[in-house]
Formats: C-alpha cells, sequence, structure tokens
C-alpha cells in the first residue's frame, strides 16, 4: 500500500463522513418541518371545535358572558396569526388561547348537572383529546427542534453548517409558563 | 450519575448491546471449543456454523412474520374500531403523534385480568392488544403509562430484537446438539486430512461435553436477560414519551396488587404481556428465569426519573 493510496484512502473517509453528516443535517431539517406542519393540523382541528362547544356550553349553562369572549376573541387573534412562520409568536398567541379554553372547561365542569347533557359532556371530551393532541404535536416539534439544533452545534458540523445554509430552529414555546397540570374529570 | 430518563435509555442501550456481543461471543468461543473437541478444521466448522444460523433463521423467519397475528389469534383479540373505544383511541393517537409513529392496530381481550401487550415486526405492521380488565381498573394518566410502554417496545423494534435473539439462542442448541450427536456417533469420518487440532485432544473433549450441555441454558439465560433490559427500555421510554413516568408507575403498582391471573396467557406468550400474566412467583432465582424485571424495580426507577 503506496503512501499515496493511504492518504487517498483517507480523504475518501473523510468525504463519506461529510456527506453522511450533511445528508443527517437535511434529514434532521425535514424533520423539523414536517412536526411543525402536523402542529398546524391539531390547532386547526381546535379552531373548527371551539364554536361548537362555546354555543353548546352558553346554552346549557349560565356562566358569565365574558369566559366567552375571551374565547372567542383569542380565538380570532390565533387564526389571523396562522400565516406567521415565526414559532414563538405563535406560540404566545396559541398559549393565551389554551388559557381561555382551560378556564371555560374548569368553569364549565364544576357547574351543577352538567353530566347530564350529553352533547356538552361529549364535546368537552373531545376537547380534552385535541388539547391532549396539540400537546404531543408540540412536543415531538420541540424534541425534533431539539434535535436538530444539537447537531448543527456540535463539533465538526458547527464549522460549516451555518455556510451550508443551516440556521437553528426555533421551538415552539411561549415566554411564560402556561403549561398547567389538569386533571380533567368528567 | 444521575438516573435521569436519557441516562437510562443509553445504559439500557449498552447493556442490550453489551449482551448481544457477549451472546456472539460465547457462540464462537462454544464452537472453537466443538471444533477443536472434533479435531475438525476451521472451514469445516465455519461452514457449520453458517448452516446452522441459515436453518435457524429459515425456522424463525415464519414465526417473526406473523407473530403478530398468532398471538392475537392465541389470546383471542379482536379488533377494534375507533367509534367503538374513542377514549382509547384517541389516548393511542396522541401517543402516536408525540412519537412520530404510525398509528398500530388496536385489539380488546375480553378478560377481566389487566393486561396488555404489543407485538409487530416494524412501527407499520404493529398491534397493540388490551384486556377490558385493565380499561376499567386504571385511570386515564396510568392507561396512558402502559399504552407508552407498549408503543415504545414497537418503537424500539423490541419484537425483532428478541427474534434476532431467539435466532442465537437456536442456533447454539442447533450446535450443541450437533456436537453431541457427532461424538455419539463417531466423528472419524469427517476428521481433516492433515491440519487436524489433535494435541490436548481428551481435555478439549471434556470441555465440549460441557459447553454443550450448559450452552442452550446459558444461552436462555442471555435471553432472559436481554428481555429483561428491553422491558426496563420500554419503560424509560414510555416516561420519556408521556413525560409523567408516575402514570406508568400507578399502573404498575395496580397490577401488581391485582391477582387475578390472565387465562388467555400461557408460557409460550408470557413474555409480551406488560406485566408477567402467570402470576407463579416465589424464590430469588426465579429472578434470572423470569422474561420481566420485578415490578418493584420497575416502580422505584420510573419513581426516579
Amino acid at each position: 500500500m503506496t503512501p499515496f493510496l493511504i492518504i487517498l484512502a483517507i480523504i475518501g473517509a473523510i468525504l463519506v463522513y461529510i456527506w453522511s453528516l450533511y445528508n443527517g443535517l437535511v434529514v434532521a431539517r425535514k424533520r423539523v418541518e414536517v412536526s411543525w406542519k402536523d402542529i398546524d393540523i391539531q390547532l386547526k382541528k381546535r379552531y373548527d371545535l371551539l364554536p361548537d362547544l362555546v354555543e353548546t356550553a352558553k346554552k346549557a349553562t349560565s356562566l358569565d358572558e365574558s369566559i366567552f369572549t375571551k374565547v372567542a376573541e383569542l380565538r380570532s387573534k390565533a387564526m389571523q396569526t396562522t400565516s406567521v412562520t415565526d414559532p414563538s409568536t405563535r406560540a404566545a398567541v396559541e398559549s393565551q388561547l389554551s388559557n381561555a379554553v382551560h378556564g371555560l372547561q374548569i368553569a364549565v365542569e364544576a357547574y351543577p348537572d352538567i353530566k347530564s347533557h350529553m352533547e356538552l359532556v361529549n364535546l368537552m371530551n373531545m376537547n380534552r383529546d385535541i388539547e391532549d393532541k396539540i400537546a404531543y404535536a408540540r412536543q415531538f416539534y420541540n424534541q425534533n427542534v431539539l434535535d436538530y439544533n444539537t447537531r448543527i452545534e456540535v463539533f465538526p458540523a458547527v464549522m460549516f453548517a451555518s455556510s451550508m445554509g443551516f440556521k437553528p430552529a426555533t421551538a415552539f414555546e411561549a415566554a411564560e409558563a402556561e403549561r398547567v397540570d389538569v386533571k380533567v374529570l368528567l | 450519575m444521575l438516573p435521569t430518563i436519557y441516562n437510562q435509555i443509553n445504559a439500557n442501550k449498552q447493556k442490550t448491546w453489551l449482551l448481544m456481543t457477549g451472546f456472539v461471543l460465547f457462540i464462537s468461543v462454544a464452537v472453537w471449543i466443538f471444533a477443536r473437541a472434533l479435531e475438525f478444521d476451521s472451514v469445516s466448522a465455519l461452514s457449520i456454523v453458517g448452516i446452522s444460523f441459515i436453518v435457524t433463521g429459515i425456522i424463525n423467519l415464519g414465526s417473526f412474520y406473523y407473530s403478530d397475528k398468532i398471538v392475537l389469534r392465541l389470546a383471542g383479540a379482536v379488533l377494534v374500531n375507533p367509534s367503538e373505544n374513542p377514549e382509547l383511541y384517541n389516548l393511542v393517537e396522541g401517543l402516536c403523534i408525540g412519537s412520530g409513529m404510525p398509528m398500530p392496530k388496536i385489539y380488546l381481550i375480553q378478560d377481566s385480568a389487566p393486561n396488555a401487550f404489543a407485538t409487530g415486526r416494524n412501527p407499520q405492521h404493529a398491534a397493540i392488544a388490551v384486556t377490558t380488565g385493565i380499561l376499567q381498573k386504571l385511570e386515564r394518566q396510568e392507561l396512558e403509562g402502559v399504552l407508552a410502554h407498549e408503543l415504545s417496545h414497537i418503537k424500539n423494534y423490541d419484537t425483532l430484537y428478541m427474534s434476532l435473539v431467539v435466532i442465537l439462542v437456536g442456533v447454539i442448541a442447533l450446535l450443541a446438539d450437533i456436537f453431541m450427536r457427532t461424538l455419539w456417533y463417531g466423528g472419524s469420518s469427517r476428521r481433516s486430512n492433515n491440519t487436524g487440532a489433535g494435541s490436548g485432544g481428551g481435555f478439549f473433549l471434556l470441555l465440549g461435553i460441557v459447553f454443550a450441555v450448559l450452552s442452550p441454558l446459558i444461552a436462555q439465560l442471555i435471553k432472559l436477560a436481554v428481555s429483561r433490559q428491553r422491558e426496563y427500555l420500554a419503560d424509560a421510554s414510555a416516561a420519556l414519551l408521556t413525560r409523567h413516568p408516575d402514570g406508568l408507575a400507578n399502573a404498575l403498582q395496580k397490577l401488581n396488587d391485582d391477582t387475578e391471573a390472565l387465562e388467555v396467557a400461557n408460557k409460550a406468550t408470557a413474555h409480551m404481556y406488560i406485566v408477567n400474566p402467570l402470576k407463579d412467583w416465589g424464590g430469588k432465582l426465579n429472578g434470572l428465569f423470569s422474561t420481566h424485571p420485578p415490578i418493584e424495580d420497575r416502580i422505584a426507577r420510573l419513581k426516579q426519573m
């Protein structure tokens, strides 16, 4: 094995390594993009459900109007920000909506005799399921963001990641704490 | 080192890897001893090993491909569609969104004993089965923990994993068998011409016999050790997925306290359930021979996360 061949082999190995590193980054970035779209799907389901839920709750209970109007307003606000690409802006808006829906949930559950109203119980269950799925979609997206950001920060990828066009991704997180542990008893 | 979820997952994967490497080394040593004892040359020995792998592989291929259908049929499981049990369906769907997996088929077993299992050769061909008992006896978050554990088995390709281990066990058992038969019926016709190992033949003969008798047993022990590691790994993965280890920990506690045995389970399928369904416990030695780690241990690890 001449020295020339050895050097060639080493260069070849380095090129293969860089090739697989680059592809790994592309795949990681794609995962971030796709899981972001999946959050959108779940959020849209929430937008679709809320009018029904609000109307039914209004008829079945005599809760204060402000709870319902707040949900409706924040829902409109959230729907207007769907085209915003920055995840943290959308997270802030969506978490405000989550809080309002949460408040509505707790108020309805505390209302006497609510379990007899089958339609409302049904809608509340659906709401709980959608909230769970939004949380899971968010969790998955943030995990992918963590993975991708780590990959572009570690050595040796950190040396050429930004020159190859790999910018860090933003997590779907609002500044203020909004994740409340809820035990929904219905 | 603090036992965080990530550490536990890494430790589990390392231990599994070590066990598998140890297994392969063990087979290699056994083969070498057998070859020396019978004075085979290395080419014949290797070809016998190769054939054993192929034969065992083919035998196990069928069970690997149809394992899900067979086990589900044995358990009398019935396919559930979303409208029949929306809460169960939605729990699984949420977990699949959280782990980026496709939805498995969901099955129901009519039995008041609480238990669950997962099967399938990859996430695209997977199934989860739960008993009616577990649906009744567990709270929502506990059920979610159990479902996350089962989904983690699928995500970690544990059916594929254990099939590989079973193949390795089969190979060593076959080789040990071949060795003993060759000894019994005389190996003179197979001796190589001039490169026989020759020296120290008697010692290797004895060692070979010891290995032949013990190796199937040792292989079983390794297989059970791997099974236990994968159970711990599924627990840790479930905790990472739900971000709520207490759910699974409480579920395991309830499952442990329930003394009812699952009627459709038997020794062949027992290893796949979340807790040993046969409930025939007792004695420390049982620990080495069990497919599942002790429940108190599993709960303790989860509580530490």
